[in-house]
């Protein structure tokens, strides 16, 4: 992983699903991350279909990912297919939780 | 931002007015039953009459009408078909309920009036609805469960109209006034909280796998329970503890499978609800009113305000705080609410309405409820 992209992870470290109190990435929300400037591609999802938080965390996510340096362009695609499953959690989300 | 759906952001000012609506009023409704418990011995007493309809038109109905505004769109997987028909609707069911309260309270002769304005609200509602159903993707359980709510959320006040006039042209059936209350209680708000309970404390508690094929049973014993109920068969009563039971087993499924294990204001509210919900069909054979009071104070009253925690914080946030999401710190949700003061009015309603049927002073515990669970709203505003 290129200093770019690890800090384009950390950015996405940032963003929370108000809810759980958990960050996009332990939720295993995103599916595809590319940097590549001046261009970041984001595939993700939500816990649920048709979730309320459907526009929020798009453009959170969107928001974080532009401050990267020498970003001009972020596109966020989000998708349900294949669904999210609790599999995705990280173990930092499972025992934050409770779960383990 | 690509985006695989259009939008869904719900103007805050529609469920919020909605809900604020109704909390006023829920405080009315508290207010009659506190200065007058003794609605309570004489059948159809009017300012009884009144306070029913001020809470379960008034703050029942205006919650779920609010919390449907954002929730039909996450069920279907849709946006609303037309988002702005819900203003005329708030503006009719508001002036509706509050006439319909004036007229069995002071002024018979506004009833057909209330009731005839409340209809029209609700009957454009459920043409909302049913237009967005129709764009629905794809069909769960869940919408089988709000299609049912939207029938009986048109068939109560049509029967409840019809009572009126009757009054008024003689032809006045006591039967008709049985299938109004099982319609409304049973209809509306048993299958709108149990049906939506499945999806929201399923979100709650972050549980997945848990297939639906329950709640599609649960639906066909509960609307037959009540057909029989209606019809004055002994075997309707027991389809409505059977449907309680497939209830309980989906809600212990659910919570066995969850990922999130604390369990927070909202699911403690629904599982307090739940216990009175147990006590009313207890009690339905034998004392019919008790029933009615645990009914709609402690199950309506405890799993509606509980519910309100949860979505009423998610409306302020995702007006005021999702566009600031990403570029800097915002609160979570649950630091928007004083939990301490929710599970106070939680404790405070249902020693209420456990207590209120059998002693009429408790009336003042659960109008007393009402004040910290408003405080607990307006935090949220504030906040």
């Amino acid at each position: 992983m290129n200093p770019l992209e690890e800090q384009a992870w950390n950015l996405l470290r940032t963003v929370y699903d108000p809810e759980l109190g958990l960050d996009v990435v332990n939720l295993g929300l995103i599916y595809v991350l590319k940097v590549e400037p001046p261009r970041v591609h984001v595939r993700m999802t939500l816990t649920t279909p048709g979730c309320p938080l459907h526009d929020s965390m798009g453009e959170a996510v969107r928001q974080a990912l532009s401050r990267l340096p020498g970003i001009e362009e972020v596109a966020v695609e989000l998708t349900f297919d294949p669904p999210w499953t609790p599999a995705r959690l990280s173990p930092e989300a499972r025992r934050l939780l409770g779960g383990v | 931002m690509l985006a695989s759906v259009h939008t869904r952001v719900v103007p805050l000012a529609l469920p919020a007015g909605f809900i604020f609506l109704g909390e006023g009023f829920f405080l009315f409704s508290g207010l009659v039953l506190a200065l007058h418990p003794e609605v309570l011995s004489l059948p159809r007493h009017p300012l009884g009459l009144a306070g029913a309809h001020l809470f379960l038109l008034g703050f029942g109905v205006g919650v779920l009408l609010g919390a449907l505004h954002q929730l039909l769109p996450v069920v279907l997987e849709v946006p609303l078909y037309r988002l702005g028909w819900g203003y005329p609707v708030m503006a009719l069911w508001a002036l509706g309920v509050a006439l319909l309260a004036l007229g069995f309270a002071q002024v018979p002769v506004l009833v057909p009036v209330g009731g005839s304005l409340a209809l029209l609200a609700l009957l454009f509602f459920a043409y909302n609805a049913y237009r967005t159903f129709r764009l629905a993707p794809r069909w769960n359980r869940v919408a089988t469960a709000l299609a049912w709510v939207g029938f009986y959320v048109v068939l109560t006040p049509l029967l409840g109209l019809v009572q009126a006039l009757s009054l008024r042209y003689g032809f006045y059936d006591p039967e008709r006034l049985t299938w109004h209350l099982l319609a409304g209680l049973g209809g509306v708000f048993l299958l709108s909280i149990l049906g939506v309970g499945y999806k929201l404390l399923s979100m709650f508690t972050l549980t997945h796998e848990v297939d639906e094929r329950v709640l599609g049973l649960f639906l066909w014993v509960a609307n037959l329970g009540l057909l029989g109920v209606a019809l004055g068969e002994r075997l309707g009563y027991l389809l409505l503890l059977l449907a309680y039971a497939l209830a309980l087993y989906d809600t212990w499924r659910i919570l066995k499978n969850r990922m999130k294990k604390s369990l927070d204001i909202g699911v403690r509210h629904y599982l307090g609800g739940l216990c009175f919900l147990g006590l009313s069909l207890v009690a339905l054979p034998f004392s019919p009113v008790q029933a009615a009071l645990w009914f709609t104070l402690g199950f309506v009253g405890l799993v509606v305000t509980g519910m309100l925690y949860k979505i009423f914080p998610f409306l302020v946030w995702t007006h005021r705080y999702a566009p600031k999401a990403g570029k800097e710190r915002v609160p979570l949700l649950k630091d928007m609410l004083p939990e301490g003061a929710g599970y106070l009015a939680g404790m405070l309603l249902a020693a209420g309405a456990l207590l209120f049927p059998l002693f009429p002073w408790a009336g003042w515990v659960y109008f007393l409820g009402i004040f910290p669970h408003l405080y607990a709203l307006w935090e949220v505003m504030r906040r």
